[in-house]
């Protein structure tokens, strides 16, 4: 997403005030409550943002200053920008003010990445600073296309400890490995290149019998003599024998939501991520569950 | 003929024979060749539509759906497990009975339905004996055939004679099921000549047979008994639908209401995946196609042509017919083949009077049914299971099955050849 999308131009001030935090926030919050009508009233959300202000200070060396509040009941992204004349007595040179639902973490934090770069390009900001109103300050920032990063992908949560196997291994060395490794997902590689996959699950289909499994249940017996006879002679079944062509691969700029999307759809707790059929990482519902949910 | 019905015709037997040879899917070949036959204006798609028999149509769905939740409980199951432990772990005996059984389901279920739940059980009970289970795959496979001969919803070919020729549920009970009987205590003594030597086993095998609780396999109690009350009042229903005045597919379809509503909390969609669509479609451009063989003309220049070749004798054309599609059946699909013989018994029907046909359609159903033994090809029961075999590593050969296959279509259809001259050719 670009920066530059996110704004608006009547909340870019040029040239504004910057006597103290106080009058500062006021001054941009009454401005902001002059074009929107939100859930919360300005007086509450001006508390809230100087409480957060009191935790700790948002003036940066930098001279950024970045007043800021996410709350439940504000539905909404609001961006109020501040060029003040320098110096001032807050030593600012860029204020920015954000209204955040609680939501909204991960844009809130890629957007003040975003400001911090623009006030780094000291010949870019001097640019900036020509510009004479809202409108204008916006064209600039579009055209040198400040982007408010990207979302995570796959890349960024898969594991790229990859645990391979040969197609010619045998099971009792796919199991041995799956022991080892406790995990339940192998990817089978040949020269190099993603052969299959295989799960805890195949193999231990794999010592069913079709018929046996097309009984509506097994419960009437305690023991079956296929299943026995498996186990026995788990070292002449050679891996390929068993292992799936994936159904489902990732690239490694696939978004979070399309991984949590083919894993739900499909079933699947794991699913490897393939660049030119060379396997490069796995995606589990683990690493959601450890990456994004509870990151 | 007009360059119309030679077209028709060529059509018909080009359809037919694609069929057979099941190179393409058949259901996507008969709706295919029912919206030729339209596009070509052999036959209008109101009259195309009418020729649908959806007696058929509604009795199929209603017994699939009606088994695909009574498959669920685990009583088929249970009945086959029972079976082999009665039997006392004796490899021949469990065949016997497994063969008894599979006819005694096949009477009542679809016969591709009941090798799919009774060949698995087979299978298992063969390997846990140690044995091969192709003997057992084989002749539960002919016994689903051979039962589902016994009554009016037994198998297709019989469902589509009762609605087309107006025969009820009993007419099959008191004409076929006599006859069917019969021939499952030869075919038992057949599997005992066949099979007593072949298989000898440890009693340690035994043992794991009689190990086996089939209490267990039991799911659901309670759907179980839900099943149960309706599979008998459908069946009860069955037995006076002439009485109430009301159409087998309208008993089924009640039941398949009722046991829907009974079972609940399912997403309606579930009641109706192990309805084979496939082979419904495959009746309904069956019918299409028959239908515009009718509206050509065809079916009545046959049918003379028949009624000319036998003089209008009624013995020896019920023979004719009874042999005729003996063979054809182990050969091509026995409900195409039904489809298209139905309206020319019709016809034959309204030359010489429908009283005197009644021979002729027992003489179809037990031909096309019966024949579809005489093949591993003859019938889809057998295809299924040597699939199930192959499945599981077991490979049946074509001739492997016909080598039984063919016996026992040959005695079957001589014993069917006595009962029908005995029964009602003699008189006439």
């Amino acid at each position: 997403m670009k920066l530059a999308s996110l704004l608006n131009p009547v909340l870019v001030k040029i040239d504004c005030r910057a006597d103290s935090k106080e009058q500062v926030i006021k001054d941009m919050l009454n401005e902001a409550y002059k074009y929107y009508k939100y859930e919360i009233d300005k007086d509450s959300l001006f508390k809230k943002i100087m409480e957060r202000e009191a935790i700790s200070s948002t003036v940066f060396d930098s001279g950024l200053f970045v007043p800021h509040v996410r709350v439940e009941e504000f539905k909404d992204f609001i961006i109020i920008v501040g060029i003040p004349s320098f110096p001032n007595a807050l030593n600012a040179k860029m204020i920015t003010l954000i209204l955040a639902s609680n939501t909204a973490s991960g844009l809130y934090l890629n957007v003040l990445s975003a400001f911090a770069q623009i006030l780094k390009d000291e010949d870019f900001f001097k640019k900036l600073k020509t510009a004479k109103n809202g409108a204008d300050f916006i064209d600039f920032v579009r055209e040198r296309e400040f982007l408010v990063k990207k979302n995570l992908t796959i890349e960024d949560i898969m594991s790229k400890d990859i645990i391979s196997i040969s197609p010619d291994s045998n099971i009792k060395e796919l199991i041995d490995l799956m022991f080892k490794h406790n995990t339940s997902y192998i990817p089978v590689v040949k020269d190099g290149r993603m052969a299959g996959e295989v799960t805890v699950l195949d193999v231990i289909k794999s010592g069913i019998p079709n018929y046996a499994q097309m009984l509506s249940n097994l419960r009437f017996l305690n023991t079956l003599e296929p299943f026995d006879g498996f186990l026995q002679h788990e070292d002449e079944i050679p891996v390929k024998n068993i292992m799936k062509k994936p159904t489902v691969v990732l690239s490694k700029n696939s978004s979070v939501i399309e991984a949590a999307f083919e894993l739900t759809q499909n079933n699947k707790r794991q699913i490897p991520v393939v660049e030119d059929n060379v396997i490069v990482g796995v995606v589990s519902y683990m690493d959601i569950l450890n990456k994004i949910l509870r990151s | 003929m007009g360059y119309q019905s030679i077209i028709g015709v060529i059509l018909f037997v080009i359809i037919f024979i694609l069929i057979s040879t099941e190179k393409f899917n058949k259901t996507i070949l008969s709706l295919l060749g029912g919206a030729l036959f339209m596009v070509l204006h052999f036959v209008s798609q109101e009259l195309a539509f009418l020729s649908i028999d959806w007696n058929v149509i509604f009795l199929l769905i209603s017994m699939m759906v009606i088994v695909g939740i009574t498959k669920k409980t685990g009583l088929f199951q249970y009945v086959a497990i029972k079976a082999a432990k009665i039997s006392r772990g004796k490899p021949v005996n469990i065949m016997i009975l497994l063969s008894l059984i599979t006819a005694l389901f096949s009477a009542f279920l679809d016969n591709v339905t009941t090798v799919m739940i009774i060949t698995p059980v087979a299978i298992l009970i063969a390997v846990e004996l140690g044995i091969s289970p192709i003997p057992f795959v084989i002749s539960c496979a002919i016994a689903s055939n051979l039962g589902g001969t016994a009554t009016l919803i037994g198998d297709p070919p019989n469902i589509m004679i009762g609605s087309a020729a107006n025969l009820d549920f009993n007419s099959f009970l008191f004409n076929l099921t006599p006859i069917i009987i019969i021939i499952m205590i030869v075919y038992s003594l057949l599997i005992y000549l066949f099979f007593r030597k072949k298989m000898r086993i440890s009693n340690e095998r035994k043992a794991r047979i009689m190990d086996f609780d089939e209490s267990k396999s039991i799911e659901n109690k309670p759907l179980l008994i839900k099943s149960l009350t309706v599979l008998s009042l459908v069946i009860a229903g069955f037995l006076i639908h002439g009485f109430l005045n009301l159409e087998p597919a309208t008993i089924a379809l009640f039941g398949a209401g009722l046991l829907m509503l009974l079972t609940g909390e399912k997403e309606v969609d579930e009641f109706f995946h192990d309805v084979e669509w496939g082979t419904i479609f495959f009746f309904i451009g069956l019918f299409i196609l028959v239908g515009g063989l009718v509206e050509l003309g065809i079916i009545k220049k046959v049918a003379s042509f028949v009624l000319n070749l036998t003089n209008g004798n009624m013995k020896s054309t019920s023979l004719l017919v009874l042999w005729i599609s003996g063979v054809f059946s182990a050969f091509i699909d026995n409900i195409p083949y039904v489809a298209t013989m139905i309206p020319l018994i019709k016809d034959i029907g309204v030359h010489v009077g429908p009283d005197k046909i009644q021979p002729l359609w027992w003489s179809l159903a037990l031909g096309a049914c019966l024949g579809g033994n005489g093949t591993l090809i003859g019938a889809s029961a057998n295809v299924v299971s040597a699939g199930l075999a192959k499945k599981n590593g077991y490979k049946i050969s074509f001739w492997e099955f016909t080598k039984y296959g063919s016996i026992i279509t040959i005695i079957t259809l001589a014993i069917s050849t006595i009962y029908i001259y005995f029964r009602y050719l003699i008189r006439i």
